[in-house]
């Protein structure tokens, strides 16, 4: 009989708790290498806007499932080694130097760390596959949504088994530092001493969370609408938030005090009790398990944010917007018709007409040095404007505007952000004569398609005043507009594609230029003799071209185009939402088998005092439910009150198309809440095994 | 109150059988203070978990208050060895998540019964057994006697037939021991307790009515106290000693 010997045959016999372990490390690597294996592949990674808030999103959510992966296992190993810690006890007792335990458990933990990581980066890459390929059959797939794998998910994987490898080994290493005989003997028998939990732990964490959400995003906006100013770093209040909800749970899970209702507390007794020793971990793991499905439900809100802002991108006037500089020679009505008889498209409402560019003096919001500020633009910019009579052959609507006002054209549901203002026009002004002219506001009027043909707004005037102030202007300065219509939009696909290319190839270099090119600005920049930053050119040989000044507005490529490029990222939300919610199941999972290990004994005691199946199973049971539905209620509440909060702030509104995202979400949630109870009568039954029930 | 009629135990390990109970019959009466005693390996503790029914025996009767225990279901079992049955073990068993006072409780907690009554027992047991002071602790936190105390007071919770204890003091300092002693008498005079407890120790026998000394399985003698403690004591050292047995004390 070896040494070697004994430690194989021991480690037979702890089968269970090394299982536990490698499967945790697995589960670890396996999500987190998933995710990275799909991040990290081309079709992702060129979807994605360099910087954009969607990259930011995924890294957060990354990190998040890395961190709770990391915590989920670490937790798990504090479990392994506090199994291990009586058996090394004896080992010490009986005079084996400490150095060797220290050798055999490390080749242990390496030898189990490796090998499952290893089969965790491998089995990464079927499941991303496999989930990707589950996501295309709901969504629209092109040759650009096609999996493609990304090496550098490796990297990432094998980063993280790194990291949760020097995280395991810094644990053991503290368990072997700490271990000392007595101490190791101790606590391998069963008394422990109780760490009660104060009365007033509730109030305060209830206080916290509500300190921690109205400071940080209720001070932003009343910051941003009071004092005109942003505060820096709000968002660390959250944390207060965090730490409320810590508190709130340590609560709800240990507390119970003889109060008015004795029977309660008589009756929750038992179950209480277990808690008593394990309580702050298995809080701690509760406020992972409510982060992860808080992140869980954002992001399948943020999914279906996307989705429906797909939808109401094409709301504009009408499905074909063109306008291009009068000069142009771009493609004319007859092209159109001949297109559009070529793809079998009926045109309707057709009609064309041209306005003029004029300098415009206006008042607006500005940013500056960490305030808001009100400036007055005097003479700044351009904007285009529309006569009565241009505009009623354009729309159909008439305008009726005096002398002396304008209306200001808005999209139809527009409101108003804290930029511009649909009345701070004042005066617009003949960019080659000088000629000015005061104006009053005198209402809006509703027209998508061309509120898109300028900034901040297009302007209707009065007939007189638009031929008084386009007197003797130079054509650089008209713009020719067309709008029309299909009769069925939805087929109108490949006739808009080849549309779209006839206009790009008439485009000439007056026409190119990007969004936020003004002629005017340049004017004034080149006099100063500054530098004009928004001189360089569109690259009109891509595919779809994203900022053109010109570029033609058709409802259906933007929809279909977007669509693609949405599927994208709701897939990347639909996967987080699935690795989200399978940490959480997986950690409530470990909780719930070692809650039942450590309470083996009670469960043995209460036998012998006469506590029947029914009793025992019924303690049980209340201990469980409580570590699933504390934490999956309070995750989904706080994502669902989120959600809505987001959507509040977006534009301090509920539009019909937000109400039905977030009844969607309260779908979502209810379909979270019923895969939770599946895993939770799981774990029961798991549990039940343990305890002997 | 407790009859054990022609009891038989057999373990079998592999495909060899240890006879450990043989053909085993003995009587305890209401109010009686009983201590078995015998050589490491008798056959002590598995009398005592055939008795509440946590193994199976093979064949035999044991009859409490009359009725015969074994093989009942589990739940009918549950409820009688709520009522009717008091355990002591040498580990305590005590639930370390409970204060001392809710741990006496807990019987009548898992019995559902009426709260003020059982709060008014509890605390008048705690009196009884001297740890009205330690009634808020938690069991980590009070010494060995006073947790052997308090598992008496839980077994009296229910005012059981009887009191079933296993090594009672195996882990205690004699003071302790004899303070847990002192436990057992004082319920067997205030409460009318009937009280069988197995035990290595002579000089915790020595207090009790009469002495049952197995050996291999079968009653070796039964002694009984008639005289002063010390002889009594005396007279248990003798019978040890000629079992050769490992009995390991003095006072
Ligand atoms: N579960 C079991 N399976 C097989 N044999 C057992 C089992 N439990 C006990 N035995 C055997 O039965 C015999 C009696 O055991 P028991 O525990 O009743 O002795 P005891 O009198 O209580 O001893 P001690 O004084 O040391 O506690 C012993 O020989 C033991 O090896
Ligand atoms: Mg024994």
């Amino acid at each position: 009989m070896t040494m070697n010997k004994v430690f194989k045959k021991l480690r037979g016999r702890n089968k269970k708790q090394y299982q536990l372990l490698a499967f945790c490390i697995f589960l670890s690597v396996l999500l987190v290498s998933a995710f990275s294996f799909m991040y990290f592949g081309p079709t992702v990674q060129e979807f994605l806007p360099e910087g954009g808030d969607t990259r930011k999103l995924a890294n957060l959510l990354l990190g998040v499932t890395a961190a709770g992966c990391c915590i989920f296992t670490v937790y798990a190993s504090t479990l392994f080694f506090r199994q291990k810690s009586r058996e090394y006890g004896i080992f010490l007792a009986l005079g084996e130097p400490k150095k060797e335990l220290k050798a055999v458990l490390f080749t242990e933990l390496s030898i189990l760390c490796a090998s499952t990581s290893l089969a965790g980066i491998l089995c990464g890459i079927p499941v991303s596959y496999l989930i990707w390929k589950l996501f295309e059959l709901f969504l629209v797939s092109t040759s650009r949504t096609g999996y493609r794998f990304g090496m550098g998910g490796f990297l990432a994987g094998i980063l993280f088994a790194l990291l949760l490898a020097l995280l395991l080994g810094v644990t053991g290493r503290l368990f072997v530092s700490r271990t000392d005989i007595m101490d190791i003997l101790k606590a391998g028998q069963k008394t422990e001493t109780v760490k009660e939990v104060k009365p007033y732990i509730l109030p305060l964490g209830v206080g916290l969370i509500a300190a921690g959400i109205i400071l940080g995003s209720g001070l932003q906006i009343a910051a941003a609408y009071l004092f005109r100013r942003l505060i820096p770093g709000t968002n660390l209040f959250y944390l207060l938030a965090l730490a409320g909800i810590y508190l709130v749970l340590l609560s709800a899970v240990s507390q119970s005090r003889l109060g008015r209702n004795k029977s309660k507390f008589y009756k929750n007794m038992v179950s209480v009790s277990m808690m008593r020793f394990s309580a702050k971990s298995t809080t701690r793991n509760m406020c992972v398990i409510v982060l992860m499905l808080f992140s869980c439900i954002f992001s399948s809100f943020y999914g279906m944010l996307y989705t429906t802002t797909a939808q109401t991108a094409s709301g504009g006037l009408r499905g074909f917007a063109l306008h291009y500089p009068a000069r142009e020679d771009q493609i004319t009505q007859a092209d159109i018709e001949d297109t559009a008889k070529k793809h079998a498209v009926t045109l309707k409402d057709f009609c064309e007409g041209d306005g003029a560019n004029l300098v415009i003096s206006y008042k607006a919001t500005d940013y500056d040095d960490g305030k808001y500020i009100d400036v007055d633009k005097k003479e700044a910019k351009l904007a285009l404007f529309l006569s009565c009579e241009i505009y009623e052959a354009l729309t159909g609507d008439e305008p009726d505007v005096p002398a002396g006002s304008y209306k200001t054209v808005t999209p139809a549901d527009y409101k108003e952000n804290i930029w511009d203002h649909t009345d701070g026009l004042y005066a617009a002004a003949n960019p080659d004569t000088g000629e000015n002219l005061p104006l009053s506001f005198g209402g809006t009027l509703t027209a998508g398609s061309i509120y898109a043909m300028s900034m901040p707004y297009a302007y209707v005037i009065n007939d007189g005043d638009y031929a008084s102030l386009t007197k003797g202007i130079s054509p650089d300065y008209a713009e020719h507009i067309v709008l029309f219509d299909v009769t069925d939009p939805d087929s109108s696909y490949d006739f808009a594609k080849d549309l779209y290319g006839q206009y790009v190839s008439h485009a000439g270099d007056i026409s190119l230029h990007i969004g936020n090119y003004d002629a005017w600005e340049e004017r004034l920049c080149l006099k100063q003799g500054e530098e004009y930053g928004y001189s360089p050119k569109p690259d009109l040989s891509e595919d779809i071209i994203d900022d053109w000044k010109y570029g033609p507005a058709f409802a259906i490529i933007t929809k279909v185009d977007s669509l693609q490029l949405l599927s994208i990222y709701v897939m990347l939300c639909l996967y987080i939402f699935i690795i989200c919610l399978s940490a959480a199941a997986v950690m409530s999972y470990v909780r719930s088998v070692s809650i039942a290990e450590n309470n083996r004994t009670l469960f043995d005691n209460l036998e012998r005092l006469g506590a029947d199946v029914s009793y025992r199973d019924d303690i049980l049971k209340k201990q469980l439910s409580r570590i699933f539905s504390y934490p999956a209620v309070l995750g989904c509440f706080l994502g669902f009150v989120f959600s809505v909060f987001m959507t509040w702030t977006n534009d301090r509104r509920f539009t019909a198309d937000e109400i039905t995202t977030l009844m969607i979400i309260l779908g979502v949630i209810v379909l979270v809440l019923a895969f939770l109870y599946g895993v939770y009568y799981f774990s029961r039954a798991a549990a039940r095994r343990i305890v002997g029930l | 109150m407790l009859n054990v009629r022609h009891l038989n135990k057999t373990y079998t390990v592999g495909s060899n059988a240890y006879p450990v109970l043989k053909d085993l019959s003995f009587h305890v009466r209401k109010g009686e203070f009983v201590a078995v005693m015998g050589p490491s390996g008798s056959g002590k503790t598995t009398l005592l978990n055939c008795i509440s029914c946590f193994i199976p025996h093979d064949n035999g009767e044991i009859l409490l208050n009359g009725k015969d225990i074994s093989g009942l279901p589990e739940q009918k079992m549950s409820k009688i060895r709520n009522r009717h049955l008091g355990f002591v073990f040498q580990d305590f068993m005590l639930l370390d998540g409970l204060s001392v006072f809710e741990n006496i409780c807990l019987p009548q907690v898992i019995a559902k019964r009426p709260i003020v009554q059982m709060e008014e027992k509890a605390r008048r047991l705690c009196r009884l057994f001297g740890i009205e002071k330690v009634m808020e602790k938690y069991p980590a936190e009070i010494s060995g006697g006073e947790k052997q105390r308090t598992a008496v007071a839980r077994a009296l919770m229910n005012q059981p037939y009887i009191i079933l204890a296993d090594e009672p003091t195996g882990n205690l300092d004699s003071r302790s021991c004899k303070a847990v002693i002192d436990a057992f008498l004082r319920a067997k005079e205030e409460m009318n307790a009937t009280v069988f407890m197995v035990t290595h120790d002579s000089y915790a026998a020595s207090f009790c009515d009469r002495v049952v000394v197995l050996k291999d399985g079968v009653i070796h003698t039964e002694l009984t106290h008639k005289e002063s403690r010390r002889a009594f004591m005396d007279e248990l050292l003798d019978v040890l000693r000629e079992l050769g047995g490992d009995s390991d004390d003095d006072e």
